[in-house]
């Protein structure tokens, strides 16, 4: 009788702590991340001659999914799990930089290139990605090559670009904030070499 | 005193009266010897000699001589014979086997053999041959003898027959196989013996006891040896004795369906064995009457043994169909009888029911020579399509009696009427013949008029279907314009058909829109699969439990700047 009790005390006891020892769990939640936050303000309506498409080509395959990358070592990368991008980054990239060239310059108008936008014969610059991604060394890091082509298919020579910037903070969301830094600066320097190109 | 008196007394010698009795040692001795001697001697069996034509694997003093396993004597002595064709044995049987040495006693070498009837004498190989002696049943004692060559089949005393089978036919049988009665194995050939002046091959045979009381004075014997695949005019048979003739050579033995079993048999007899049951049943006809018949066409495909018929009852066979090979050679048949072709048949009372005797014969002669006037016909007919054989049909045609019988050397002609085949051919000659007869130069100058007149029928024709052509072809001018006018709209409806579905598909439209949201929702899906994916190729138990801390890799704060 008094096993028959002492079992129906425990029993409750033995499965709440077990239940509780559940709820104690940290369950990981996965976090989103857009790379153009911002919301910018529309450039005004500009003539058709002043339009230049942006064309951002094909990512590398390893960018080319929703998780973060991170650069473990010179031949190592580390997906993260539960950090994605809420896009895909091709999309925020061409966003982020349309904004940011549309930001560093009042004169030419930068467009996404968009099957339906009928500028096919405008001026388009081309922006080839290679690194963009966080890494160990606490560092995120933007490098490829950008070209425009002129009418009558007329290619200028790609330039290259490597921007770095050190991490100031711990974690995802201060790298993603300077990776998105790291475009700005891009479309700062496109800016800057075209304008000393013409000049 | 004493002294003189001892002096005075000498010494008395006595002669010596018996025997010391020491002598008596040896004497037993001798007794003993001479008992055993005596004992050796009264036990001893008798002293006996085998002659060989080998020694082969025998030792004396070692090999033993067995009756039914048991031992009862020994070799002694090995000798070869003066002239070295052969050896002498010497052998000391023991004395209670003395009974064995009787004049048809067999004595043999038992060593390892294997046969198509079996395996025998496998002890042997450890043991050693030994000789085997089978008593005899004579009265006759005997000390000297001849080994056989081999084992006898059927060992002296087994009870049962001893027949004679003799065959001038294609047979070869050997020693050892097997006499079959409906499948069963009853009895074996013992020995063969070839008879070079009457070259027929007699063969002694045993039938062991009960069977042998199954062979009667109307059994006939005949070949079963392996499978028998017959085509004759009767159609395809198949026949086998037993597993055991499928593989060597067997004969079986019966009594003829609707025969008489005869007499028993108790003493060896002489059989002959027949090449199949037809054959063996078909010789217990003994009366035969035979008669020839003249065939005019091919007698390919008939065979010696073929039926002869008469309204589907067999009642004879051919017996021959090179007659005029075994006529004589002066006379030329050949060419004188060129154009017929003498086949000898046989008739048989006894298939019809008539008595096998004299008597019988007479009345199927008297029978068959007044059918024979009456318009008794004989012909040949295909009994087998498939292999053309032959046999011979008898027939009553009324309408073509005879009036006297000829005939062929010593045998009667039965005379003949052409076969189907022959028949055919002749009214096909009479078709032809018809043919030729038909007034052909005239029914051909009636086709020509026939011809001309149809001729200018057409040209009549002719000019009517330019007309119709010229109206044709404006009918069809009229048609064309219609059909590529109605072609040309339906055309234009297909195309306005197809400029609104790429419409509808093109890029703005509803429908691509809606195609483009759809891939990019499964693109979408695709990457929140893609984590889960790979933990879950990491760690497939990870929806069910713990997946694990948080990903502890994240980016750090550079060392040099301050936050």
């Amino acid at each position: 009788m008094n096993k028959k009790m002492n079992l129906a005390k425990t029993l409750p006891i033995l499965m709440l702590s077990l239940l509780m020892g559940c709820a104690a769990e940290v369950v990981p939640t996965t976090s989103y991340y857009l790379l153009n936050s911002s919301q910018t303000t529309p450039p005004a309506k500009v003539q058709k001659d002043k339009i230049v498409i942006l064309k951002v080509l094909e990512l590398p395959e390893y960018l080319n999914q929703a998780q973060l990358v991170m650069q473990m070592a010179d031949h190592q990368l580390h997906y993260a799990h539960f950090q994605m991008w809420a896009e895909p980054l091709k999309a925020g990239l061409t966003k982020a930089l349309v904004a940011d060239l549309n930001g560093a310059q009042q004169t030419i108008q930068f467009l996404p290139d968009r099957r339906n936008n009928r500028l096919n014969d405008n001026p388009q610059l081309h922006v080839q990605i290679d690194f963009f991604h966080a890494s160990s060394d606490s560092k995120v890091t933007l490098a490829g090559n950008y070209w425009y082509e002129g009418k009558e298919s007329k290619t200028e020579a790609p330039t290259p670009f490597y921007i770095q910037r050190n991490l100031q903070q711990d974690g995802y969301p201060h790298s993603v904030s300077q990776m998105r830094a790291l475009v700005e600066r891009l479309a700062t320097q496109i800016v800057v070499e075209s304008r000393g190109q013409r000049h | 005193m004493n002294t003189e008196q001892t002096q005075n007394q000498e010494a008395q010698i006595k002669p010596l009266k018996s025997i010391s009795a020491i002598w008596l040692i040896p004497f037993v001795a001798l007794l003993i010897g001479g008992w055993m001697v005596y004992y050796q001697w009264s036990n001893e069996g008798p002293l006996i000699t085998i002659h060989f034509e080998s020694a082969e694997g025998m030792e004396a003093g070692k090999t033993k001589i067995k009756s039914r396993h048991v031992n009862v004597g020994e070799v002694t002595g090995i000798t070869l014979n003066d002239g070295s064709n052969g050896v002498t044995i010497t052998a000391r049987l023991a004395k209670n086997a003395a009974h064995l040495l009787i004049d048809d006693t067999e004595f043999w070498v038992v060593s390892p053999q294997i046969t198509h009837t079996g395996v025998s004498g496998l002890s042997t190989l450890i043991s050693g041959v030994y000789i085997e002696v089978s008593p005899g049943s004579d009265d006759k004692p005997r000390t000297d003898f001849v080994a056989l060559e081999d084992p006898p089949v059927t060992p002296a005393g087994t009870p049962g027959l001893h027949i004679t089978l003799n065959s001038d036919d294609q047979f070869a049988y050997s020693k050892g196989d097997p006499i079959i009665y409906k499948g069963l194995t009853v009895g074996q050939f013992e020995d063969i013996y070839f008879n070079f002046e009457e070259r027929i091959v007699y063969y002694n045979a045993f039938i062991k006891a009960p069977y042998h009381e199954l062979v009667t004075s109307n059994t006939k014997f005949w070949d079963v040896t392996g499978l028998q695949i017959d085509l004759t005019a009767d159609g395809l048979s198949v026949n086998t004795g037993n597993f055991e003739t499928l593989l060597t050579n067997g004969v079986t033995f019966d009594v003829p369906e609707g025969m008489a079993h005869g007499t028993k048999i108790v003493e060896r007899t002489d059989f002959d064995i027949y090449k199949d049951y037809k054959t063996a049943s078909d010789e217990r006809y003994k009366e035969t009457i035979k008669y020839v018949v003249f065939v005019s066409n091919t007698i390919r495909g008939l065979r010696v043994g073929a039926p002869v018929e008469y309204r589907g009852i067999h009642v004879g066979q051919v017996e021959s169909v090179d007659m005029l090979q075994k006529q004589d050679k002066t006379d030329q048949p050949l060419f004188t009888e060129a154009i017929r072709i003498p086949i000898l048949v046989s008739f048989q009372p006894g298939r019809v029911g008539l008595p096998d005797n004299a008597q019988g014969v007479a009345r199927m002669k008297q029978q068959h020579k007044l059918w024979v006037k009456q318009g008794l016909k004989a012909s040949l007919k295909t009994g087998n399509l498939l292999t053309g054989s032959l046999f011979v049909d008898m027939q009553h045609y009324p309408e073509q009696p005879v009036d006297t019988i000829d005939s062929f050397g010593d045998y009667a002609v039965i005379p003949t009427i052409d076969d189907d085949f022959s028949q055919i051919t002749k009214k096909a000659g009479q078709f032809m013949d018809s043919l030729n007869k038909l007034p052909l130069e005239r029914i051909s100058g009636n086709a020509n008029q026939l011809m001309e007149e149809f001729t200018q029928t057409a040209k009549a024709l002719t000019d009517t279907a330019k007309d119709l052509q010229g109206a044709s072809k404006n009918l069809e001018t009229l048609l064309s314009d219609a059909n590529q006018q109605q072609v040309s709209q339906q055309l234009t409806d297909a195309l306005k058909n197809v400029a609104i579905l790429t419409r509808d598909l093109s890029a703005g439209s509803t429908g691509y829109e809606d195609l483009r949201k759809t891939l990019s929702a499964v693109t979408q899906a695709m990457h929140e699969l893609r984590p889960l994916l790979k933990q879950l190729k990491h760690q497939p138990n990870g929806l069910v439990f713990d997946p694990g801390t948080p990903d502890p890799i994240e980016p750090k704060k550079h060392s040099g700047d301050s936050q």
